[in-house]
This record gives C-alpha cells, structure tokens and sequence, in this order.
C-alpha cells in the first residue's frame, strides 16, 4: 500500500512530439526523483522517444510518469533510470486535453520479465491538436545525479 | 452512397489498424523475449560450462553483457564494477544455475575470484 501511495520512482517532464504514422519526440527536460534505492535522489534523465500508430501532428506536453519495480526496490540503482523503455501512449486532446500511457523499462531488454523492470503509468497534459494512439519506444542515453539524501 | 460508406469504413478500419500494430509489436516482442529468455536460462542451468569473457557489451545501458567465447551472455546491473573483466575463465557444472569465475593472477595462473547465480539478478 505505501508502494503504491509513494512510487519506487517519480518523473517529470517538459517535451513534444511530432509525427503522423511515425513521429519522433524528445523530453530534454526531464527530472527523475528515486525514492526507493540504493542511492536515492533527484536525477536529470534527458530522454528521446519514436512513436508509431495514430498520432496527432504535433503535441506539447507535460508528464508526470509513476514508476514501480517489479523486483526488490532495495536492488535499485541509478544506472537503471538510463536504457530502454517500451509501451502504450493514449492522447485526448481535443476533449480533455490530456493523456495517459503505461510502459515498461526493462533492465535487461532481451530479458523483460524475469530480469525485473519498472512498471511505468504516466498521466500527462497535451497542447497540440487531435486524438492519438501509439505504441512508443523510448531512449534515455544517461542520467545525472543532481542530489542525493 | 454505399461507395462512400465502404471507403469511410475503410478508412476507420485503416485507421484501427495503424493504431493497434505497433501495440501487438511491443506486446508480440516481450512475449517473444521472455520466451527466448525463459528458454536460454533453461539451457544454461542443464549445460556444463567452460569458457572465457571475450566482449562486454552496454547497449542496454541499465545492465552490462559480458559475452564468453561460447555466444553466451552474462548480464549484471551497470556499472558492473568488481564483477567480470574481459579474460576471466567461467567454470559451471552441469544442473545448476551457480558458475564460477577465475581470474590470472600475477603469476598467470587463474585464481577463483568468485561465484555469482545466474538466476539472481547482479
């Protein structure tokens, strides 16, 4: 119950995405906060994504993704915020201006599921125009620590 | 009229289908590699091993590959300090998921170093 209250780790992020089968994004401005870990902090994860499926031409938004590891939250690591994530972005702007999405980063890609990863349900809010649906691959090359405690 | 409700359907149906492949792909993928995976952790529990790290690989950045001359991979969480280095020798008896490393000492002699389970995550 306090997992899900407090999450493993907490994202927020300033971007946009352009595309209309395919479009491509970037979140330069995107702040990791590691609540349970090894070394527990605030991070800066600059991250890049592709999105594929149907897409509204362009979208600005911001997010705030809650994450939860499917292994022990004691056997996280920093380096586990950088790599790989797979999912399922839903987009309704036109209606409520938002959208939601759930994905998965796996820390061993060619080993999803049992190799442990984090669950991830963003929630976000979205300038741009139409409606979209899209599965989304996206790519954080490294990750800064801006403080610990 | 009928023309035009066909090619509006049409349309919705393409417009479905655009939507929902990329899904089944990520979807399709993970069930494949977890297949794969599940498959790979089977053969090297049941296979005796000898072999020597030849390439480390970090393309998934959050973890670390270590590649052994026999096309196996070991795979421990970056940044992988203190665990494997490129020359080790891995020794596994058959029918268990603990192996062994060795590493050359001053001498050139392999040393036992230590011993990781490959069904734990490192």
């Amino acid at each position: 119950m306090a997992r899900f209250i407090v999450p493993d780790k907490v994202s927020f992020s300033l971007g946009g995405d352009v595309g209309w089968w395919v479009g491509a994004g970037a979140q330069p401005i995107n702040l990791t906060v590691l609540t349970r870990s090894r070394d527990p902090g605030l991070y800066l994860t600059p991250s890049v994504n592709i999105n594929a499926g149907m897409l509204a031409k362009g979208e600005g938004s911001y997010n705030i993704t809650r994450s939860w590891y499917t292994g022990n939250p004691r056997e996280i690591t920093s380096s586990m915020l950088q790599g790989h994530t797979a999912g399922v972005n839903v987009s309704i702007t036109a209606v409520a201006g938002g959208s939601a999405g759930i994905s998965y980063s796996p820390v061993d890609p060619e080993n999803p599921v049992s190799g442990g990863g984090f669950l991830n349900l963003n929630v976000g809010v979205t300038g741009g125009a139409g409606f979209s649906v899209s599965g989304q691959y996206q790519y954080t090359p490294g990750v800064t620590k801006l403080f610990g405690w | 009229m009928d023309g035009n409700y066909a090619k509006l359907n049409m349309n919705k149906v393409t417009k479905i289908m655009v939507a929902v492949m990329p899904i089944l792909i990520i979807i399709g993928g993970f069930i494949y590699l977890s297949l794969r995976s599940n498959r790979l952790t089977k053969e090297f529990y049941q296979m005796r091993i000898s072999a020597i790290v030849i390439r480390e690989s970090d393309w998934k950045r959050s973890s670390i590959d270590y590649v052994l001359d026999n096309g196996m991979k070991l795979n421990f969480l970056a940044p992988a300090t203190g665990t494997l280095a490129i020359g080790d020798s891995i020794f596994k008896p058959a029918n268990t998921y603990v192996y062994y490393v060795y590493r050359k000492n001053f001498n050139y002699q392999y040393e036992l170093l230590k011993s990781y389970d490959y069904s734990e995550r490192n």
